[in-house]
């Protein structure tokens, strides 16, 4: 049974390299935005990047690229300058201080103090009025678990003072699962869907979070029988298009049927969402990736309260 | 302007060759078939690795929490040793070789910030996985070592860690930290020191006091070590600039690949780093015949399966499916060899591994990896 998002405040999408998070979490915060809620795609990168599928330029102030949808890149050095502003009424006659070698020291000194930076702008983002919903392109499984690991650290060596407040605060929006939801996006390969699953019981055991469904994404369905295959591997084909065709067959039939006992390996898990693998058309202008995100529209609406 | 990446030849001459990139490009693995094509080229290769995926562990042999390197079984007349790199226990053993005294060591040890450093945070993982390799290309046990980057947005991040962790040791920060307890201070200027207080009162107001006493116990103890370890950690970076050390980019044919590799490229060089090119995985190799014909001649070539069988899935003849499956195949083609052409435009070497439609995680898997690197 798939749960919908519905509260969400924070939905954080994950998984490991090369699972398609960019992708997901792009057409997750379409579908979001299309519901009619003012969403924002977060992605935490330390430089300007183009995005894939919406081709403008990610910046730390949010930049709208469709009603109701904006997108942000959130990191260490802006948040921190931020926070830094708030604290302090007089913030100006600290920019130099900010700027200054000792303060860069410390943060990169202080364990998970940039991280906790971070989340803490996740945090304002997803609580502030302007948005009511953030979708996380999370950094993939080895970075996302030390990240989500970080108020509690944060907690463990400040006792007291404002990074122990913000951590508490983070910590607890993180644990609501009315507010906030992780998505574990895998490959349908052995070694990615075990690395989702650690992945998973780490964020509900050990994170305490609402997890899942598991997004198994790029399936190739299963389009032929053996015997099919058996029938075109044996027939004569003289042309060099016959031959080339039924070799594609082949092969795509091969790649179907290890994906198909990693899905029947899943299957008793309570909540899989299955994305076929949809074909960009080409080359990295982005244009490809758009149609992608169109096309992942329709399985991923079943999160939204859609059939599929 | 392109060139092939020549893995063989860097296999059989260097010493250390470092695998960077980002996640889930099939880094691991390309790191292992590198150690597997060198023990063929009868070398004595090691492999390190951050984070195996159990299957290829088990694969190497490294189903254990060893720390230490492996013996893999493989015949070729060189051989194949492999290591997983456990950052906490190697960090722990520096200390241990460069704390002055045992209280010290102990003191480091206890010390909160020191161990959620050492363990999981801050980029120590990829400050250890330098310092082991220094270890290792010191000892005269190998031939050649392959190294696998964890897994970075940026593919040198490997790089950057070491180099924070000297500024940082090298910095006010640490004079301003450990003076106020009068141990290993530096003469500092008035202003300086006025400016540095006001600092300190600004971060403990910024953070709660006690992560500031925590770190401040951290620098005192690690004040006496600085010397030995920023000497270290320069001469890291000297190996890593040396002729003997090629670093290969490993990446999947997708789009944003392009930007990495050119952002790999020009980081290397400003840190006057050789870079070999890039390993491109998981490319779909193009059909012979990689015609344009036209659906209705495609149609009128296929015809003949048509004939074969009439059983519909979905309400497809089986025909039509292949021509599905054909158009699905060619349509990945193309897109990897568009990111290909940019990739090659660029001017960096390249190789390309084939995509291989399923999990490599034994050693017959490693050996077909390693000879689709040296074709």
């Amino acid at each position: 049974m798939i749960r919908s998002l519905t509260t969400e405040q924070l939905v954080i999408v994950t998984g490991k390299g090369g699972a398609g998070k960019t992708s997901l979490a792009a057409a997750l915060a379409v579908l979001s935005a299309r519901q009619g809620l003012r969403t924002i795609l977060v992605t935490f990168d330390t430089e300007d990047t183009v995005h894939p599928a919406f081709g403008v330029r990610l910046r730390y102030k949010p930049t709208e690229v469709y009603e109701r949808l904006a997108v942000s890149r959130v990191d260490a050095f802006e948040a921190v300058r931020e926070y830094v502003r708030r604290k302090m009424p007089i913030a100006s006659l600290y920019e130099g201080f900010f700027k200054g070698r000792t303060f860069r020291d410390f943060a990169a000194a202080t364990p998970g103090f940039e991280e906790l930076m971070c989340l803490g702008k996740l945090y304002d983002l997803a609580t502030s009025s302007q948005f009511d919903r953030v979708v996380f392109d999370a950094p993939s499984s080895g970075h996302v678990k030390i990240l989500l690991g970080v108020p509690d650290a944060t907690l463990n060596v400040v006792q007291v003072g404002p990074l122990n407040h913000n951590a508490r605060k983070i910590q607890h929006l993180l644990w609501d699962g009315e507010r906030t939801r992780i998505l574990v996006a895998a490959l349908p390969e052995e070694m990615a869907v075990t690395e989702a699953l650690d992945l998973t019981d780490y964020c509900r055991d050990e994170r305490r979070m609402a997890v899942g469904p598991l997004i198994l994404n790029q399936v190739v369905p299963k389009r032929f029988s053996s015997a099919e295959i058996k029938r075109l591997t044996e027939m004569d084909a003289p042309s060099p298009a016959l031959r080339a065709a039924i070799r594609a067959a082949q092969s795509e039939h091969q790649l179907a049927t290890v994906q198909q006992q990693v899905r029947q390996a899943v299957a008793h898990w309570p909540d899989v969402l299955e994305v076929p693998r949809l074909l960009a058309d080409g080359g990295s202008d982005g244009d490809g990736s758009q149609t992608l995100i169109d096309a992942m529209v329709e399985p991923l609406s079943v999160l939204f309260g859609g059939s599929t | 302007m392109s060139t092939t990446l020549d893995i063989a030849a860097l296999t059989r001459e260097k010493q250390i060759i470092v695998c960077c990139g980002s996640g889930g490009v099939g880094k691991t693995t390309s790191a292992a078939a590198l150690g597997v094509l060198a023990a063929q080229q009868g070398r004595r290769a090691l492999v390190m690795t951050i984070d195996p995926a159990h299957r290829l562990a088990q694969a190497m042999g490294l189903d254990g929490l060893n720390n230490d390197p492996q013996q893999v079984s493989l015949d070729a007349p060189g051989s194949l040793h492999a290591m997983m790199l456990d950052s906490k226990r190697t960090f722990d053993r520096l200390v241990e070789s460069y704390a002055e005294d045992e209280r010290t060591r102990d003191t480091i040890f206890a010390n909160s910030y020191y161990q959620q450093m050492s363990s999981s945070l801050g980029g120590s993982r990829e400050l250890i996985a330098m310092e082991r390799v220094f270890e290792v290309a010191n000892s005269d046990e190998y031939d050649i070592l392959i190294v696998d980057t964890p897994p970075a947005q940026h593919a040198l991040d490997f790089l950057d860690a070491p180099k924070r962790m000297i500024d940082l040791l090298d910095g006010t920060l640490t004079g301003l930290l450990v003076k106020p307890y009068g141990l290993a201070a530096k003469v500092q200027f008035d202003f300086f020191r006025q400016s540095s207080a006001a600092t300190l009162k600004f971060l403990e107001r910024l953070t709660g006091f006690e992560i500031l006493t925590d770190l401040s116990d951290f620098m005192m103890a690690f004040s006496g070590m600085f010397e030995g370890f920023k000497e270290r950690s320069h001469k890291v970076m000297e190996l890593m600039r040396g002729p003997s050390t090629s670093f290969v980019l490993v990446c999947a044919p997708e789009p944003g690949s392009l930007n990495q590799a050119d952002q790999f490229a020009a980081r290397l060089m400003k840190e006057s780093i050789s870079i070999a090119g890039v390993l491109v995985n998981r490319v779909h190799l193009p059909l012979p015949a990689d015609d344009d014909l036209s659906d209705v001649d495609l149609k009128e070539e296929l015809t003949p399966i048509g004939l074969i069988a009439d059983h519909q899935v979905n309400g497809l003849a089986l025909l039509e499916r292949v021509i599905g499956a054909y158009a699905a195949q060619r349509a990945s083609i193309k897109s990897d060899w568009a990111v290909l052409s940019e990739l090659r435009a660029s001017g960096l070497p390249n190789h390309q591994v084939p995509h291989f439609n399923r999990d490599l995680h034994s050693m017959e898997d490693l050996e077909a990896f390693a000879a689709a690197l040296d074709p």
